[in-house]
């Protein structure tokens, strides 16, 4: 299940949060995507300097623990988008395709001309599509 | 292959072994070479052949020689399973040492006896000869025995003999040895290794057989890394047993394997092994033909990291050790039913330590890659932070929770981490004490004062309680919410539901309380069923002595039993711990992990009242969340930040606490906190503050100038700037004052000045508009500064200055984001203009004024793009200029495009075309009505100003506009001038004869003038014009160009001072001169003379004005001895001359009959003195003698 999505802009700022957790601690996310962070640094600036992947997006697992996992993914304006879940397995191509979908709707989101780059996401909209996003992650897209 | 079993060790195999190097010693010869080969141990430069069959350079290859007749070679039976237990130790090399200096001995005795050895077993041999001669016939027959003996034992293909001169100085000879011993050992171990690689090849293949059994595959794979291991191919080795593990997993998981019991029962199995692989003898395996996994997969690791250690790769233990305990973990918690309590939780804090402790010892950051060095850190960081959370865990569980941070941190941790969930929950102990003692723990006081913006996380996943009830009886529904009332956690999940979940195993603790846990499963249903009746749910002291009991009886590291017996123990442990996460967090660049651990450090300083340590600490984190707008995180700790200020009375530390909590997100805080923050604020800037204190509100309070172009304010002029300034702050705030810097851009020089806003504002919550009051500033450009406000001690400053976003058009503050404002154009707010010329004020008419009338004299007020509110002129006059300082002036607009169109030069333009609408308008003032015809412009009425002492207010309608103020001035005759034209001596004289009046062009008539003047100095225009019509003629403006007068021609000054600016205070002064002239220039010429005396005087009029005027009669005054012929008394002749029209600028002549009169002749003197009457026919006295000359000419 996935309990947490955020977006987090290219100052490290957050812009979007939501916790799909039914605990009501949000802040716990915060925390952990906060943290990820250090992560996603680490392996931009490690594939740089490896000088391969650069065009990956999908940053791939960041957290090992044992009750949760934390996915990355980085857009080329360096907007991060965050996912906790608590599943064990999933599949890449599925992360993959969550990924996009969430970065597609961001662009949308930010596309908005009421919309201030930088600023957080207010936009209902957004939000719902990334409630979308979220409950069908997993399920194939319908082709 | 028909090897020989090894006898099987004593010892069970203990690792690292070394390769074993047979002595086959024939002749007692082996302690004379002994030393000499052993020396050469370990072998330097050995070229072995890995697993793929590449030659590879081992260096130092251990060997051990021991003799054939050693016990170790010759225990033990054959047997198969020996052999592939144990052929990977026999010997790699059988030395057989021999000499022989006799050849028929050779021949009869040694050579058989060589045969039957090296021919007895399947191995790889070669002889040392050793030669013991010392003579030269010795040396001699020895030589001959050696050849006999490379005859005999050395083929082509390979030297198996090698001879040792033990007198000889040759030492090359054990190099030799050497050589041939790792050429030995290089043969044995590929043959065994192809033997054991095949048996390996034989067993995978029959893996999925039912009869398979692990233990076999394991003990031939580990006998081939073992083998690897001890030719120094320790890569090979790890590969075998990663291989190993690979398979391992794969049995254990496959769907029909054989499930075996776990393990992890036996008495410090809690402990974790996964470095150490002796405490467990894994030997056993094989006997017992089971594996257990909880042993044998610490076993694995610990075989693997300590071929790591010895690869000198510690940074990848540290690896592999973090991988494995998460998985490890999962695998506990897979039996967590069967193991003892807490098992899982207490193994991986040991673990994680064990890991840490080894690795840390053995790495050394000198001989890695700067990445290696980070990763390394930040594993350790991990494992530390792992051990963290799960002492917390613990700690939670025996009621230590109170002194865990509800950090989000921890939370995150925790809160998803479930309780532990024992097949049975342990039983109360009998010590009733304990449980006294967990119910005198008070739940945590609710932090005072800022500390209540703090949200409580949950640090548990569910409610203990019903975990550990469940575990042990079966509760009904009723029950346990009766029961959850005297939790400190909250509910969420529906007890119905859980109840539901899983079968409960529970056990009847008040009977059996000293049982061990692992003998609980055996207990039947039907007794549990029959117990739970009597049995009450167990309470949270209970449940938490319960566990405390259980886990201080079981574990068996002294560390942790030690922080678990108190708190002050687990708090130390656990500040042990973060503390060291942190740390090699922070040396791993994991910036964020190891920030947010200090906070936790700094969290437990609180607790123990090291505040100011604790301040340290959470500043850091403060500043990290702060930075990057995590504001959520924030409000977690920047309450407690700000407590940890106020009680070390660092005020201004506190203050700048509170203005960024009210600077957060509104989300997070509610506002009536804000509020009471405000208020706080307020309050001890008021009083309670020791000294003044300075603060940045840049977050908080916002401020732009106005939008469009920036104000311009001509030099040394005051003004008032508009500002408009955000207020984040949540009720209105009573500032004592409010000043901003203002910061030229182009001057270097004392870059900026202070201004001050016009009254001590209120700022509301949001926009705000405030004027400044601009004090007198320089030249230049200047852009807004720092916003500074007063209240009490306290200085509020704000740096922010924004421009528009499109936040703040929708009301909101602006952006404050440190990255939005770095590229904003700086807006000048303010123009200071270089000093300048600011208004300019000319005569409409300067010359052809006339003496003794009453003249208009027109003054063209231009404002130069300045504005002249409220200014005043002030008008005073020169010597012989009345001027009546209370009199109605007139003010009218100039309008200098009608003006040009009407005149000729451009001069006085101004004054000119204002001139024609006076004249349109100013019926009032005996405006001849052909001028009304003729005049058909703009009809804007002249305004009526009151003038005062010489002072005149100018309108608003003025301020920007060029204005003609007139006044009326009246030029006195120049008394002087007058008394010098009467005694002229040229009038006394004859006349002279007449000149010619230069014809007056409006260019040239100041000099005409002077010249006639000059010339006819003498004529009366002093006191002629007697008359008292009102409505002289004027002459036309004129301002000689440097402003000098010539004050004999007339010339007046007028001084006009004007009051302008801000509050009047600028001057402009200015002098204006005015010229008076009289009607006429008179001139005289004799024009004939008879011999009686009498004569004809010509008296040529040359008009001066501007209009035609009549004059209706004249009469010349004469002097004594002069008298009129005819007695016409002085009129001229003929007397129908009169009334005479004379035109504008023209001349006329009048002639009078005079004769000398000897009676009243007294001096020889004669005066002439004319009276001329007339009326000036259509003019004013107003009409400028060029416009109508224009006039009159356009006239048909």
């Amino acid at each position: 299940m996935i309990v947490c999505v955020a977006v987090v802009g290219h100052n490290n700022n957050p812009l979007y949060l939501q916790s799909f957790s039914d605990d009501g601690n949000t802040l716990k996310f915060h925390y952990i995507v906060h943290c990820s962070l250090d992560v996603i640094e680490e392996k931009v600036s490690n594939s740089r300097r490896a000088g391969v992947n650069l065009n990956e997006t999908f940053l791939g697992l960041l957290y090992p623990t044992e009750d949760f996992k934390v996915f990355g993914y980085i857009s080329n304006t360096k907007v991060k988008f965050v996912m906790v879940t608590t599943d064990q397995d999933s599949r890449d191509a599925d992360l993959r395709n969550f990924f996009r979908r969430l970065h597609a709707a961001y662009v949308d989101a930010a596309s908005n001309p009421f919309h201030v780059p930088g600023k957080r996401i207010t936009s209902a909209v957004f939000a719902e599509q990334v409630g979308n996003i979220v409950k069908s992650f997993g399920i194939p897209a319908p082709v | 292959m028909a090897t020989p079993p090894l006898p099987q060790p004593a010892v069970a195999k203990k690792s690292p072994e070394r390769l074993i190097v047979a002595i086959e010693d024939v002749n007692d010869l082996w302690e004379s070479i002994r030393g000499n080969l052993e020396a050469r141990v370990p072998f330097k430069k050995a070229s072995l052949n890995n697993k793929a069959r590449n030659l590879v350079l081992v260096d130092k290859l251990v060997v051990e020689f021991v003799q054939t007749t050693d016990a170790r070679l010759r225990r033990g039976l054959p047997g198969e399973q020996s052999l592939l237990s144990y052929g990977f130790r026999r010997p790699y090399a059988w030395l057989i040492v021999v000499t022989c200096d006799d050849l028929d001995e050779y021949k009869n005795l040694l050579k058989p006896r060589l045969k039957t050895i090296v021919q007895a077993e399947d191995h790889e041999w070669f002889i040392v000869f050793v030669s013991k001669a010392t003579t030269d016939s010795a040396v001699k027959i020895s030589k001959r025995v050696y050849s006999r003996i490379e005859g005999d034992f050395s083929s082509k293909k390979r030297e198996r003999c090698c001879k040792v001169d033990l007198h000889g100085p040759d030492t090359s000879v054990w190099e030799e040895i050497e050589l041939k011993i790792v050429e030995c050992i290089r043969y044995s171990l590929d043959r065994r290794v192809q033997y054991y690689e095949e048996e390996v090849r034989k067993l995978s293949e029959n893996r999925f057989m039912p009869a398979w059994n692990f233990c076999n595959f394991f003990t031939v794979k580990e006998s081939l890394a073992f083998m690897f291991e001890m030719a120094n191919l320790r890569e090979d080795a790890l590969r075998e047993y990663d291989e190993l593990e690979q398979i391992y997993s794969e049995t254990v998981n496959a769907p029909h394997a054989n499930t075996s019991a776990f393990g992890g029962l036996d008495a410090g199995d809690d402990c974790a092994a996964l470095l150490d692989g002796t405490r467990k003898p894994v030997s056993q395996f094989a006997a017992d033909g089971t594996v257990r996994e909880f042993d044998f997969r610490q076993y694995l690791f610990s075989r693997q990291a300590s071929l790591l250690f010895n690869l000198l790769r510690p940074a990848e233990v540290s690896g592999r050790g973090h991988s494995f305990i998460i998985l490890f973990a999962k695998i506990l918690t897979q039996h967590e039913k069967d193991l003892p309590f807490c098992m899982r939780e207490i193994w991986v804090i040991t673990a994680c330590l064990a890991l840490v402790k080894a690795t840390s010892r053995r790495f050394s950051a000198a001989i890695v890659t700067p990445d290696t060095v980070k990763d390394f850190y930040r594993l350790q960081g991990d494992l530390y932070s792992y051990a963290r959370t799960k002492l917390m865990r613990l700690a939670d569980l025996i009621g230590y929770g109170h002194n865990i941070e509800t950090s989000p941190c921890n939370s995150a941790a925790l809160s998803m981490l479930p309780w532990p969930r024992p097949a049975v929950w342990p039983a109360l102990p009998p010590d009733i004490s304990r449980v006294q003692a967990k119910e005198q723990i008070s739940p945590p006081k609710l932090s005072e004062g800022l500390g209540r913006l703090r949200k409580q996380l949950s640090l548990s996943p569910t409610v203990l309680l019903r975990e550990a009830n469940r575990r042990r009886a079966s509760l009904s529904v009723g029950n346990l919410a009766e029961m959850l009332d005297l939790s400190r956690l909250s509910l969420k999940e529906s007890p119905a539901a859980d109840a539901a979940d899983s079968a409960p195993a529970p056990l009847p603790p008040s009977t059996l309380p000293d049982e061990p846990i692992s003998g609980a499963h055996s207990s039947s249903p039907e007794v549990l069923q029959k117990q739970n009746s009597i049995e009450p749910p167990m309470k949270l002291p209970e449940v938490q002595a319960a566990a405390e009991h259980a886990l201080l009886t079981s574990i068996s590291d002294e560390t942790l039993r030690m922080a678990l017996s108190s708190v002050e123990g687990f708090e130390d442990f656990f500040l042990e711990l973060t503390r060291a996460a942190a740390d090699n967090f922070h040396r791993s660049w994991r910036k964020r992990h190891g920030v947010v651990l200090d906070g936790e450090v700094a969290a437990v300083h609180y607790r123990r009242g090291a505040l100011d340590a604790a301040a340290k600490l959470y500043e850091k984190v403060c500043a990290l969340y702060g930075s990057e707008g995590w504001h959520a995180l924030l409000v977690q700790v920047l309450p407690r930040l700000s407590e940890c200020q106020k009680k070390l009375s660092d005020w201004a530390g506190y203050l700048s606490s509170c203005i960024k909590l009210l600077s957060l997100d509104p989300g997070p805080i509610s506002n009536e906190d804000r509020s009471s923050i405000q208020a706080e604020i307020v309050k001890l800037a008021h009083g309670g503050l020791p000294v003044p204190v300075s603060l940045d509100v840049s977050t908080l309070i916002t401020f732009a100038a106005r939008g469009g172009p920036p104000l311009e304010l001509c030099e040394g002029d005051p003004g008032t700037l508009m500002v408009t300034v955000w207020s984040g702050f949540p009720d209105d705030i009573i500032m004592d004052s409010l000043s901003l810097t203002l910061v030229t851009t182009f001057t270097a020089d004392e870059g900026t000045k202070v201004v001050k806003s016009v009254d001590a504002p209120v700022l509301q919550p949001g926009k705000n508009r405030v004027l400044m009051t601009l004090p007198p500033q320089k030249p230049g450009s200047y852009v807004l500064g720092v916003l500074t406000g007063h209240i009490g001690q306290v200085k509020l400053r704000s740096h922010t200055y924004c421009t528009t976003s499109a936040a703040s058009s929708k009301g909101g503050p602006p952006d404050s984001d440190d990255y939005l404002s770095n590229e904003k154009p700086l807006r000048t707010v303010l123009e200071v203009a270089k000093p300048r010329a600011l208004v300019e004020i000319k005569p409409a008419i300067t010359k052809g004024l006339l003496f003794g009338e009453p003249q208009w004299v027109g003054l063209i007020v231009r404002p130069l793009n300045y504005s002249l509110e409220g200014a005043r002129v002030h008008i005073s006059t020169g010597p012989n200029l009345q001027f009546l300082s209370d009199q109605t002036a007139l003010l009218e607009v100039s309008k200098p495009l009608l003006a040009e169109a009407n005149a000729p030069s451009s001069t006085d333009i101004d004054g000119m075309k204002t001139f024609h609408n006076m004249l349109e308008n100013g019926d009032s003032l005996n405006t001849d009505d052909n001028v009304n015809g003729i005049l058909d412009y703009d009809t804007d009425m002249p305004q009526h100003l009151l003038m005062k002492d010489g002072s005149v207010e100018l309108p608003d309608w003025a301020r920007m506009v060029a204005s003609v103020l007139w006044v009326q001035v009246k030029a006195d005759s120049d008394d002087t001038l007058c008394s010098h034209f009467s005694g002229d001596p040229h009038l006394s004289s004859p006349p002279p004869s007449p000149k010619k009046v230069p014809l007056m062009s409006p260019d040239s008539q100041i000099k005409g003038l002077t010249t006639a003047s000059s010339a006819n100095g003498p004529h009366a225009t002093a006191d002629s014009l007697h008359e008292s019509l009102q409505h002289g003629t004027t002459g036309q403006g004129h301002v000689l160009p440097n402003g000098s007068l010539v004050s004999r021609f007339g010339m007046k000054t007028l001084k006009v001072k004007m009051e302008f600016g801000v509050s009047r205070s600028r001057l402009y002064e200015r002098t204006i001169a005015l010229q008076f002239t009289h009607p006429f220039r008179i001139s005289t010429r004799i024009v004939s003379r008879g011999n009686d005396g009498r004569f004809l005087l010509q008296i040529t009029l040359n008009s001066q004005l501007a209009a035609a005027v009549t004059i209706q009669s004249a009469n010349l005054l004469l002097q004594p001895g002069f008298a009129h012929v005819n007695n016409h008394e002085g009129h001229p002749t003929p007397a129908w001359l009169l009334p005479l029209s004379v035109s504008a600028s023209s001349e006329c002549a009048l002639l009078f009959a005079i004769r000398s009169d000897p009676v009243t002749a007294k001096d020889g003197e004669y005066e002439v003195d004319y009276h001329a009457a007339r009326r000036v026919n259509r003019s004013s006295n107003r009409i400028l003698a060029k416009y109508f000359s224009v006039r009159q000419l356009s006239e048909p």
